[in-house]
């Protein structure tokens, strides 16, 4: 068992191979080997690790993608933004936890859950205008009225298909 | 001034005579106290939204979406990207500074697509390679109508030819795709890919051995003459292409033959020979969109005629009994991965040819397959026995509407047993097999002991089944799935690229959530007490 801290101070207790899916801790406890310490997360917080664990111990036992698949999966055919039915239940909470729960897979390096997460975001802003995607996430415009110029310009090229 | 009257009968009452005008003054002056009232909570209203707006300023320059890093946000463009909205780099850098920052990236600017019909595709081609700095390009042109500035696009493209990877080219008439693949005589270095898509084209007759010119995808006959990293060659038309007109060097081909306007007549011979000038193949896929009258595939000439492929890997046939034909006809002594899917209703004919094909091929050819998919075609179950008998080195077995017994699942477990490497099935629309014969199957086959992930021999050969998909098969019942899964992967959902996915098919919706309510709790728990070998994906 490996006990997990978060930056909120709440202890998780779990199981080795669940949470071996994130290569930082699985590097984490080779390094120190085998040891009752409990590891810091200070990146994380209780409710987002919550998540986390929920999706490293539903997919335990999977394959881990390695740099090898990733290459070849580049080469031979398109990625595309296709999520599992559970993969896309796991992932429909609200926007702050969304992107929680990407920081922290891009902390923890999941990179599974990393990319369920940025498919996701991919696919809310797939055919948006900025405006649209502003509106969707509360982003302001905060472009200067020369760089606003320059924007216009290019605005002749948005139009492709 | 009063009515006397009313002023008269209102004395007789015992009312004053400034008793209207009292009230009448109090109203007004409540009317004035409310109009200060009510200015005053539009000015705290107004004050309230302009708290409000500073909050949401705030917010919306601290938000999560904005203070994503911009490898993080690279990460989600490069996603639309590849998902085929190639215009993403551009949107992006119009929402704020922070996404534009992260759009400078010139990678996210190296999908390149261009359409002849849109406004100024020069220039706009000009924006895009000016940001792709020198990053290696994937260039889509769909040439439609207006060709006007497509010879200028295409000097500057070639100019920048040693970025290229990817080149598709999606033209209406085929004479616009030769011609554009014929300017393409220079050395690419980093190319990878070409995808070329013809849309309107009709022959009545192409049993020939080669077609003239005016129909044929000459243009890349001269194209690329250096390219040593070029791997791939797609083609979709409603054409086979000929021999000679795909560079020979080539490891993975694609042909996807779209539905024609009026009949067309290919042949087997034709494929043959096309193969015969592609020794280094290492992935082949056939497709047929469509199979009825429109298409006839006439057999070859001599049964006996073979192809040698010595280096093919995987085959890919979909479409009708003629097309797999072709099995019998070669010889691939590297085959790891068959795919035959159906397209068509078999009737018993067809069925039984293509099993009598499949059979001789496996048996003459020995591949030593690891993975054999049938989709929608039923062998004989005396063809399938056979068929599975033929390839000892099997690992995978996929079956869509393409029926199992009892009795060849039996045969794969127990002493002799057929496929003893096999540890993978995926079974769909089995009509015939039970649950029991399965549940049987994977218990017979589990390791007693140790991780089956290692696929250690049991004493009898065998390897452990570790995982099974079970979709809409009418004899495995809900507890069998339960059985299942405490001792494997038991699977009830599609994969995230599955083929079927596009089809519908295969959402096993109704079973899965009668699974759900009933029994998903005990199986969770269930599954989560055994050695963590079995698990339900529902």
């Amino acid at each position: 068992m490996v006990l997990l801290v978060t930056s909120d101070n709440e202890q998780f207790t779990t199981e080795k191979d669940i949470v071996e899916r994130s290569v930082l801790i699985k590097n984490m406890l080779e390094d120190v080997g085998e040891s009752d310490q409990p590891i810091p997360l200070p990146n994380v917080s209780s409710s987002v690790l919550k998540k986390v664990l929920e999706y490293c111990e539903h997919h335990r036992g999977e394959p881990l993608p390695t740099a090898d698949s990733e290459q070849s999966q580049d080469e031979t055919r398109k990625r595309t933004t296709d999520i599992s039915e559970w993969d896309q239940k796991f992932i429909t909470v609200d926007q702050e936890m969304l992107f929680e729960i990407i920081l922290a897979a891009n902390y923890l390096d999941i990179k599974s859950l990393l990319d369920v997460g940025c498919k996701t975001v991919a696919n809310m802003i797939k055919g948006k205008t900025p405006e649209e995607i502003r509106k969707l996430f509360n982003i302001v415009n905060d472009f200067t009225p020369e760089e606003e110029a320059q924007i216009k310009k290019e605005n002749e090229w948005a139009e492709d298909r | 001034m009063a009515d006397l009257t009313v002023l008269h009968v209102a004395r007789g009452h015992g009312f004053p005579d400034d008793f209207l005008e009292t009230h009448e003054q109090a109203i007004a002056r409540i009317d004035i106290e409310i109009e200060s009232l009510l200015r005053n909570v539009r000015r705290l209203q107004f004050r309230k939204a302009q708290h409000m707006e500073s909050i949401k300023h705030y917010k919306g320059l601290t938000t999560l979406a904005r203070r994503l890093p911009p490898e993080l946000l690279t990460c989600i463009f490069e996603d639309c990207i590849h998902d085929g909205w190639t215009r993403t780099p551009l949107t992006a850098s119009h929402v704020c500074s922070e996404w534009r920052k992260a759009t400078r990236i010139p990678t996210l600017w190296s999908h390149i697509y261009i359409n002849s019909d849109a406004k100024d595709p020069y220039r706009r081609t000009l924006f895009w390679l000016e940001n792709s700095k020198g990053s290696p390009l994937q260039i889509t042109m769909d040439v439609r109508n207006d060709l006007s500035q497509m010879s200028g696009i295409m000097d500057l493209l070639l100019s920048h030819i040693q970025q290229w990877r990817t080149f598709t080219v999606n033209s209406i008439l085929l004479r616009h795709a030769n011609h554009i693949l014929s300017l393409c005589n220079r050395p690419a270095p980093e190319l990878r890919i070409l995808n070329v898509s013809v849309v309107e084209e009709s022959l009545h007759d192409l049993d020939q051995p080669d077609i003239d010119d005016e129909h044929e995808l000459v243009g890349m006959m001269g194209s690329f003459p250096e390219a040593p990293h070029f791997h791939t060659v797609r083609i979709s038309r409603n054409i086979l292409p000929s021999h000679g007109t795909i560079p020979s060097s080539i490891t993975n081909l694609s042909i996807d033959l779209m539905r024609p306007s009026l009949p067309v007549r290919s042949s087997v011979d034709k494929v043959l020979r096309l193969l015969e000038g592609l020794p280094a193949l290492r992935n082949l896929s056939i497709a047929l969109q469509y199979y009825g009258e429109e298409r006839q595939f006439v057999p070859a000439l001599d049964e006996n005629r073979r192809v040698v492929l010595p280096e093919l890997e995987s085959l890919v046939l979909n479409g009708s009994p003629d097309i797999f034909r072709i099995v019998s006809h070669l010889t691939t002594p590297s085959l790891t991965r068959l795919h035959l899917r159906s397209t068509v209703e078999l009737n018993g004919h067809a069925e039984e040819e293509t099993g009598s094909y499949l059979r001789q091929f496996l048996e003459r050819a020995s591949p030593p397959l690891d993975l054999f998919e049938l989709h929608d075609m039923d062998l004989s179950l005396s063809d399938l026995s056979a068929c599975l008998g033929a390839v000892p080195r099997l690992k995978e077995l996929c079956l869509h509407e393409s029926d199992i017994s009892d009795s060849i699942i039996q045969q794969l477990h127990g002493p002799g047993a057929l496929c003893p490497l096999l540890h993978k099935l995926d079974l769909r629309w089995c009509g015939q097999v039970t649950g029991r014969a399965l549940v049987k199957l994977v218990h017979a086959r589990r390791v007693s002991s140790g991780d089956g992930e290692n696929h250690t021999l049991l004493g009898n050969g065998s390897v452990p089944i570790d995982s099974i998909t079970i979709i809409n098969c009418a004899f495995v019942e809900e507890q069998d799935i339960i059985d299942l899964a405490q001792t494997t992967i038991c699977r009830i959902v599609m994969q995230a690229d599955d083929y079927c996915r596009r089809f519908g098919c295969c959402q096993n919706d109704r079973y899965r959530r009668r699974l759900e309510l009933h029994q998903i709790a005990v199986m969770t728990r269930t599954s989560q007490n055994q050695n963590g070998v079995g698990k339900l994906i529902a």
